[in-house]
């Protein structure tokens, strides 16, 4: 029976400075394949991304183990893994170790949604490498199902999990058509990036970043590709003409004051504004939630709405993993099959070419009728024949290597071309 | 003796209302908990169960009237039972219209909620009307009257579901409660949007209502007087609804007061529509 290893490291065994050494860029995976394929694997496919490396290998001989594709893993990519720092999972559990990552359960973030599209490009990479065989292909298409099963039939990947994505989300609940809104984003640096992004990408093409120093604001701007700079000294005066206000910068005070805010309010003619304060410690007074007609949110609350969510995600795995387990099953069935199907398959070529090639020799002795219904006669007894030794072989699918064992009885006694 | 072909036409209404009289409020419940189950999870079997089920619902509700109508022989809108069922239908079709254009299912447990309470606060009320063949009752302006009052007020009650859809996600969001309530509503914006289209709209019909009754009635009913009331109370419902539009439109009062003014307009329709109704109505007697 073909085994399968699953070898690698995560999140959850190794730190991000290990997990960035082992990774490998989309331009390193086919000469890493073939080196697999060349020492290694009948079959292979490398899962790569910023929280994972991981290898799925079918062994081309029994001598090579999990330790040796680590160790290959390590000098691939020089650098020496803890013990603690790798996992090494074989057969049903690899299997089920790939499922539960497409589903996202396996996330740092449980969920995670791109997850899935990452799981389907190391399956079209090593499909391309020409790496893949049937085992892999399969455990695949089934990971592949399992996640989106998961995704449909579950709430598993629903309700926002990080902070800028919670603020446009926010932003959404409130504002319609949420495209045509104002958004101003106050501070530079990653968060206000991160937000900035969400917004554009649910649509809001009107935004402006501002920054003490605006070097870094048009540096930012000029990294989007989008967006407006508006001068630090005149976002106050400004402040009224936006809708959505997202503060995240480093300043150990209030960057928007009440006053400010009020004003603004006040010029907007009762139109609502949402402020959301992402810095830590504040920068937006938080008497601001109390002026009508705006909405001021700071990381507290938008934490519980995380907490909330992960929580729900939480209550969700149960039935992610039974939908797995229902898909392993499956997988495990047709790989219990898989040794002797190649025979059966052979088998019945056998037979059905010997019966055609005696049919067309004697076609001329019958008439069309006569022909068509001892052509349907042959088909029965050909199955018939084929169909004992068929049943000897799936029959021994619980115990491989009895199944091993009869295939290659089967073989000779049939004259069958022997498996490569 | 053969029966005659009027006699077997009863017949099959009094037989085609007592089978849709008996299916239509069990179809109301079953509509209100798929869309309700709908709600609650979005992605479970039950949502698309949610339109078929409604088409069900609307289509004994029209054969149910249908066959009312010709039964009693006239439209179904001179009393109380037939204006709330009037209303639970119209209710209905206009969500229908609604949940096909914007594709927003998310409200559709309130309104046929809501219906439904129209249709039971019907049932509650006696649906043997007659009304003779002279009755003034029977005045196409009376008709007309009647038929924009009920656009009217399905307007208003449109607007009232979505006003307090509105008031229960703005309080959702100023709490930080970012439950259930928080996912499966619409944004604010858009439920203040549709809730002002729908007063809007009710307002015009009542406003048309009310003309159509100011310039013919007082020639067709006898009786007639500007002090019933059911007329002030109908005038007063005019009031606050168009206050809280002008206060919408030229006066940009932020969302929420407008919500606000147009649920006491609501109110104060209700009130119309029941105490002022059944207790205190003169010519409004629907006989």
């Amino acid at each position: 029976m073909s085994q399968i290893f699953a070898i690698g490291t995560s999140h959850k065994h190794a730190p991000v400075k290990v997990r960035e050494r082992v990774a490998f860029a989309e331009e390193e995976l086919p000469e890493a394949l073939a080196e697999l394929q060349e020492s290694f694997a009948k079959e292979a496919a490398i899962l790569s991304t910023c929280n994972r490396t991981e290898l799925y290998v079918v062994p081309k001989r029994s001598e090579v183990t999990p330790d040796k594709l680590m160790g290959w893993l390590s000098d691939n990519r020089d650098v020496e893994l803890g013990p603690n720092q790798f996992f090494s999972l074989s057969a049903h559990s690899a299997a089920r170790h790939l499922m539960e990552v497409a589903a996202g359960i396996d996330s740092q973030v449980i969920g995670d949604i791109q997850i899935i599209g990452q799981v389907k490009e190391a399956y079209q990479r090593a499909k391309e490498n020409s790496s893949l065989g049937p085992m892999l292909t399969r455990l695949f298409e089934t990971a592949l199902r399992s996640g989106k099963r998961v995704k449909t039939e579950t709430n598993l990947f629903t309700g926002a999990v990080s902070v800028s994505y919670v603020a446009v989300e926010l932003a959404r609940k409130i504002f319609y058509p949420l495209e045509s809104q104002h958004a101003l984003v106050v501070g530079a640096g990653n968060t206000g990036e991160l937000t900035a992004v969400s917004l554009y990408g649910r649509g809001v093409r009107g935004v402006s970043v501002t920054n003490r120093t605006a070097l870094r604001a048009e540096e930012l701007i000029g990294r989007l590709r989008f967006g407006k700079l508006l001068q630090w000294e005149s976002m106050i005066e400004q402040l009224h003409r936006y809708d959505i206000v997202i503060v995240a910068t480093g300043s150990r005070d209030y960057v928007l004051s009440y006053e400010a805010v009020e004003k603004a309010a006040a010029a907007r003619s009762g139109h609502q504004m949402l402020i959301v304060d992402l810095s830590v410690p504040r920068n937006v007074d938080p008497r601001v939630s109390e002026i009508p007609n705006v909405f001021c949110k700071d990381l507290n609350d938008l934490n519980s709405v995380i907490e909330t969510n992960v929580e729900k995600r939480r209550e969700e795995i149960p039935k992610a993993e039974a939908i797995i387990t229902k898909e392993l099953e499956e997988f495990a069935a047709w790989h219990r099959v898989a040794p002797v199907r190649p025979v059966i398959a052979d088998l019945q070529q056998h037979a059905e070419s010997i019966a055609h090639e005696m049919l067309e020799a004697n076609r001329g002795r019958f008439s069309e009728d006569d022909f068509k219904n001892i052509e349907k006669l042959v088909g029965s007894v050909v199955k018939k024949i084929i169909g004992l030794p068929m049943s000897h072989l799936l029959n021994a699918r619980e115990d491989p290597e009895t199944a091993i064992r009869r295939a290659e009885h089967v073989r000779d006694l049939f004259g069958l071309r022997k498996e490569e | 003796m053969k029966p005659s072909p009027k006699v077997i036409f009863d017949c099959y209404l009094t037989w085609l209302i007592n089978i849709t009289s008996a299916l239509l409020t069990p179809a109301y419940c079953a509509a209100v908990a798929v869309y309700g189950v709908a709600l609650l999870r979005p992605e479970g079997w039950a949502k698309r169960w949610t339109r078929p089920l409604l088409l069900v619902v609307l289509t004994i509700h029209a054969l149910l009237i249908y066959a009312e109508t010709v039964f009693f022989g006239h439209c179904l809108v001179y009393s109380p039972f037939e204006l709330m069922t009037m209303i639970a239908f119209t209710v209905m079709l206009t969500y229908l219209i609604v949940e096909l254009v914007t594709g927003e299912k998310g409200t559709g447990a309130f309104f046929l909620g809501l219906a439904l309470f129209f249709q039971i606060l019907s049932g509650m009320f006696s649906p043997d009307v007659s009304v003779s063949a002279d009755s003034p009752l029977l005045e196409y302006a009376v008709g007309l009257h009647i038929s924009t009052a009920i656009f009217g007020y399905t307007g208003f009650t449109m607007s009232a579901v979505w006003g307090v859809l509105y008031l229960m996600q703005h309080h959702e969001i100023k709490a930080n409660r970012f439950g259930l309530l928080y996912n499966r509503l619409p944004s604010l914006g858009l439920l203040e949007r549709m809730s002002a289209v729908a007063a809007v709209a009710g307002l015009i019909f009542l406003s048309a209502a009310i003309v159509i009754a100011l310039l013919w009635l007082p020639q067709v009913i006898p009786g007639f007087t500007y002090y019933d009331p059911k007329v002030i109370a109908t005038v007063i419902v005019w009031i606050l609804y168009a206050t809280a539009i002008v206060m919408k439109y030229g006066m940009h009062v932020d969302q929420r007061r407008f919500i606000i003014f147009s649920l006491a307009g609501f109110a104060g329709l209700f009130l119309s529509m029941t105490i002022v109704n059944l207790l205190l109505s003169g010519f409004h007697s629907f006989r």
